[in-house]
């Protein structure tokens, strides 16, 4: 019943609403807000950690801030890219505490072109996330921040506290590990 | 294509959705309400702390004027033995109230009439009456550099010396709580064990009246003391002569009883950290490329004077422990070079030919050093919690001794390290500890009073770690260690 009643309010909010009832700490809409975002935002914070209890720990501290900060939210910009930004932040936050290595791994002679693209968006999300969660850490960060959300070297730089010609060597590091794990999956150049 | 694996990407991704566990929202709730309600203790808890503070502090900072609650002159006269109740609910209002009791008991019901009809308006019109266009007092403050003990003490003295049957070695005289010693001879208020740092007080016999004087006492001691002044001996004044006292009305705070102190110090020292490690390798490369150089640490607190000899102590501690960390690899550099070689070969028929030809030759030419270093910081905020005792006291000097806690609040560190991997490693990539990094305080030092309210001190005192500063997920644990040499200034309110 209750749930009935928390669906048809979510159909007829808008996100105002939405947020003036979070603001007021209405679990109700607190919840409506989760059920409407979680999905979506779980899907980051799976990119940004090694399993899947480690994204739900991620998506529960970002939701936390997210209903803590809500009324710090002033508009600008859309609410989703707001939200995204706290669940990358906390996701990335949850990342330094542990050791966030950027050293390469041994990928002398990779090339990163002539890849058979087809071949990998043939590949179901699944698989390539479980490629992106091999990738180590560090890697996978950047790679996530410049490829997946769009920042600029020069913002990942100031987001992981490195120069973005760190950054940038990192990305294209992150590439040719990332091409060495597609060919585990039968992915070959052409 | 460059830029093909990044579009895959990002088309897979960035509207990728997946289903987190059924529950989460209720966990999230109650995390949210858990915290909710730490936020409330500990706003209550500094609440609590604030107005106890305050507390305090109005307390030990009265006016004289407030004293009349709280401040008995008790005599031989009055009782024999006081008792709590007396030291903590004594009902004298000043001192007039006294001279009047006492006053009474020697001098019979008469003495005492014109005394206690008077009241402070009437006080206040004669002194007008006698200083033409003096200001009338109002309750501000008024400071002056009379010592208000000393005046108290000054004017218990003299009821004794207006008294002759009174007993003054069986009296008291109470600040608050506090049980006060009287030299009976000089008149010096002083306190056991600091005799020497009273400083002398003008006799007040004969001398003439000041600002502050107080006319009724003046009256009622001139009054009285005619018969007092034929009995004892110590008293300067001339046989028959008035005696004129000026009893100046205690002003100001009364310095015994506030019990703060404020110190600050600044020290040097020597500090390192100790690291646990199954790989002994990689403590003794740590050792190794860590060396110890000159560390320094900042402490303001505040003091709260328990008893005589113990206090306790807060405030912030910063400390900054610097490291050089120097790291050389070798590095073997070689060097291609092409080498002309001549070559005999004996054939049968044609005999010996010699044959010259080019060979590359690598070679290791030279060995350099890859050399790495780095001014290491590691910076702390910290609360300390300490204790703190007199342990002996000589004169102006005083050895003390203290033991404590430090909370730390927050911890910074910048520089190189050599990783399990040998590699040098930035230790902003190290996961440590931003806060939470707690240590033991000892300390033993020396209080040099320069006056009753200002001290040197100099302050050698060991800091140790508890806890790592490194977490976990380092591998290794780190514990940071110093003996630092402080030198300050503490300073009475």
């Amino acid at each position: 019943m209750n749930q009935t009643k928390t669906n048809t309010k979510a159909s007829q909010l808008d996100e105002r609403e939405l947020i003036i009832g979070c603001i007021n700490n209405d679990v109700q809409y607190q919840q409506i807000l989760y059920k409407q975002f979680a999905p979506k935002m779980m899907g980051v914070s799976l990119r940004y950690c090694n399993s899947k209890m480690e994204a739900e720990d991620v998506l529960q501290d970002a939701f936390i801030k997210i209903f803590d900060k809500i009324k710090t939210y002033r508009g600008e910009g859309s609410f989703e890219g707001w939200i995204r930004k706290i669940v990358v932040f906390t996701a990335l936050k949850s990342n330094d505490k542990r050791v966030r290595k950027f050293e390469p791994g041994s990928l002398e002679n990779v090339q990163e072109q002539g890849f058979d693209a087809k071949a990998i968006s043939m590949l179901e999300t699944a698989n390539l996330l479980s490629i992106l969660q091999e990738l180590p850490e560090g890697y996978r960060a950047v790679f996530n921040l410049y490829a997946i959300e769009g920042y600029s070297h020069k913002e990942i730089g100031k987001m992981l506290d490195i120069s973005d010609v760190t950054s940038r060597t990192q990305y294209s590091r992150a590439k040719q590990y990332l091409i060495k794990l597609l060919a585990k999956y039968g992915i070959q150049r052409v | 294509m460059k830029n093909e694996i990044e579009n895959i990407f990002k088309q897979k991704f960035y509207s990728f959705e997946a289903t987190p566990s059924a529950g989460l929202f209720d966990t999230i709730v109650a995390k949210r309400a858990k915290k909710k309600r730490a936020i409330r203790l500990w706003g209550a808890a500094a609440l609590l702390i604030t107005v106890s503070t305050v507390g305090i502090w109005s307390y030990s900072t009265k006016t004289p004027e407030q004293l009349t609650v709280g401040t008995t002159i008790d005599t031989q006269q009055n009782r024999n033995t006081p008792t709590r109740a007396d030291k903590s609910q004594g009902n004298i209002n000043g001192i007039q109230e006294t001279l009047a009791k006492t006053n009474q008991q020697n001098y019979g019901e008469e003495g005492i009439k014109e005394e206690v009809a008077t009241t402070k308006d009437k006080r206040l019109a004669k002194l007008e009456a006698k200083t033409p266009g003096r200001q009338k007092p109002t309750n501000q403050k008024i400071r002056t550099n009379v010592n208000p003990k000393n005046a108290w003490a000054d004017l218990f003295v003299k009821i004794d010396r207006a008294n002759p049957n009174m007993d003054l070695d069986k009296g008291a005289l109470y600040l608050g709580n506090k049980k006060q010693t009287i030299d009976k001879s000089t008149g010096l208020h002083i306190l056991k064990g600091s005799k020497t740092s009273i400083p002398k007080t003008p006799i007040l016999a004969n001398t003439t009246e000041d600002q502050y004087s107080n006319p009724t006492l003046t009256k009622t001691i001139s009054t009285h003391t005619k018969k007092a002044t034929e009995e004892k001996s110590e008293i300067t004044a001339e046989k028959g002569e008035d005696i004129k006292v000026s009893v100046p009305l205690p002003t100001g705070r009364l310095v015994a009883l506030n019990k703060w102190r404020l110190q600050t110090s600044g020290g040097i020292g020597y500090a390192s950290r100790a690291i646990s490690e199954t790989n002994k390798d990689y403590i003794n490369l740590r050792n190794s490329t860590e060396s110890v150089v000159v560390s320094y640490q900042f402490e303001a607190n505040t003091i709260y004077q328990c008893s005589p000899k113990w206090n306790i102590q807060t405030g912030l501690q910063y400390t900054i422990r610097n490291e050089l960390f120097e790291y050389s690899k070798p590095l073997y550099v070689t060097e291609e070079r092409e080498v002309q070689r001549t070559q005999i070969i004996v054939h049968p028929i044609l005999g010996e030919i010699e044959r010259s030809y080019v060979e590359t030759v690598t070679d290791t030419t030279s060995q350099e050093v890859e050399y790495t270093s780095s001014q290491n910081k590691f910076e702390r905020v910290s609360i300390p919690i300490v204790m703190e005792r007199k342990l002996y006291v000589r004169q102006n000097l005083s050895l003390v001794a203290k033991v404590g806690i430090n909370a730390g609040v927050y911890s910074k560190r910048v520089g190189l390290l050599l990783a399990i991997n040998n590699e040098t490693q930035e230790y902003t990539r190290l996961p440590t500890r931003k806060s939470g990094i707690n240590s033991a305080m000892i300390g033993l030092g020396v209080l040099y009073s320069i006056t009753p309210r200002v001290s040197l001190l100099a302050y050698p005192q060991a800091n140790l770690q508890l806890n790592s500063s490194t977490t976990s997920n380092a591998g290794f644990n780190q514990n940071d260690w110093g003996l630092y040499s402080h030198f300050g200034l503490r300073i009475g309110l």
